[in-house]
């Protein structure tokens, strides 16, 4: 509290008002203030010694005014006080929130404890509901060889299909003027049910 | 300055701090000992009530126990509790409109109060024996009762704290021009609305 005031030039004297506030507490440098004088009398038609004046008489009637006010019962103050805090405290300890503990940390001891249980609890369904129904259903023989089919002639297209969820895959073939004995249409037995 | 702390005081305040930070409650009572008539009278000033007054000055104490690690020794401890305890009284004039009609604002232009105007006082009668009589200390109240919060708090932390452009600067938060920019108009409307005054002297 002790240091000058840092000169208002070095800082931003550069408005009317800043220069202006700089003079009325008498920190202007003595050539800024002849000039901001000079100012005030050429440009805003007022007496430097009036302004001053006015502006210290005001000064002076609100330090005369504006006294301090005492402060009433000052123990009873500071008793009242601690009682709050250590109301606080004993509030904050209840809710198992140390006294004093920083309400970021709280925070983020909360968030951690919710997170690890939550992903505990994704495990536990992972492997109790959604594992079991993610084996593979097997593929049969019969779907391979049909995708290993081809042909010499440029003019045929083939276009595989699979049907996952019936269990089947068709060739679909295009062009072939006739189909050869050897691609004739099988039949295989799958679960119980007869395929072509 | 009035209110100049003791040499020392500062490096004391810091002891007592970094014992209040690690849970004394001791020693947050000394700083509160220490502070409690300037914060006290400093928001009375702002509040003109001194049960509200009172009841501020708790929440801002109470605040700043609250808030007490966040105190970086970056600035003295005085200034620091002023932010807060200011800032508290300024948001309590805000919610409960407070604010004076016409509020001053430096960011329009006021036709009615001309920076330069001639307003300086006609005689040689004195603010402090009119105040005597009375009637400039009614209307020296209302015509601050008049001011925005922050222009009276400005107003109120160089003139009655004493404290200097930088302090007030790092109390309310702003650049030391703004708090000049607002001293200017804060003193500039005082002079205005008591120039009926100066003028029957």
């Amino acid at each position: 509290m002790n240091a000058p005031d840092r000169l208002p030039g070095v800082v931003d004297a550069s408005t009317f008002e800043a220069r202006y506030t700089a003079w009325v507490d008498g920190l202007l440098p003595p050539a800024e203030k002849a000039a901001f004088e000079r100012e005030l009398r050429e440009q805003h038609a007022l007496e430097a010694d009036s302004e001053r004046q006015a502006q210290e008489a005001l000064r002076s009637a609100l330090r005369t005014h504006l006294a301090p006010a005492p402060l009433p019962n000052g123990d009873f103050f500071n008793h009242q006080l601690m009682e709050r805090i250590r109301r606080d405290a004993a509030a904050s300890e209840v809710r198992g929130q140390p006294a004093g503990l920083p309400w970021y940390r709280s925070i983020f001891a909360r968030l951690s404890l919710a997170g690890a249980t939550t992903l505990c609890l994704g495990l536990l369904g992972y492997r109790a509901l959604i594992a079991p129904n993610m084996e593979q259903r097997p593929e049969t023989a019969y779907l391979t060889r049909v995708v290993n089919a081809k042909s010499d002639t440029p003019g045929i297209s083939a276009v595989p299909l699979e049907y996952k969820e019936e269990g089947v895959a068709v060739l679909w073939l295009e062009g072939m003027e006739h189909l050869p004995e050897a691609y004739a249409v099988a039949e295989e037995v799958i679960e119980g049910e007869t395929v072509q | 300055m009035p209110n100049d702390p003791p040499p020392g005081a500062e490096t004391d305040d810091l002891e007592l701090v970094r014992r209040a930070q690690s849970g004394e409650t001791k020693a947050f009572d000394e700083l509160v000992t220490k502070y409690r008539s300037r914060v006290y009278a400093m928001i009375y000033q702002m509040v003109r009530n001194e049960q509200d007054a009172w009841d501020l000055a708790q929440d801002g104490f109470f605040k700043a126990w609250k808030s007490l690690d966040k105190f970086r020794f970056q600035s003295s401890f005085y200034t620091w509790l002023y932010r807060i305890v200011t800032n508290v009284s300024i948001d309590w004039l805000r919610k409960k409109q407070v604010r004076a009609e016409g509020e001053f604002d430096e960011s329009q232009v006021h036709p009615d109060i001309e920076p330069t105007a001639d307003i300086t006082p006609k005689g040689d009668v004195s603010p402090e024996r009119q105040l005597e009589r009375g009637e400039l200390r009614e209307r020296l109240d209302a015509a601050i009762a008049r001011l925005s919060p922050e222009h009276r708090q400005v107003i109120l932390l160089k003139e009655i704290d004493g404290l200097q452009y930088h302090e007030i600067a790092d109390v309310v938060g702003c650049s030391i021009g703004t708090v000049m920019s607002r001293l200017f108009y804060a003193r500039k409307k005082l002079q205005t609305m008591l120039r009926d005054l100066h003028e029957r002297a």
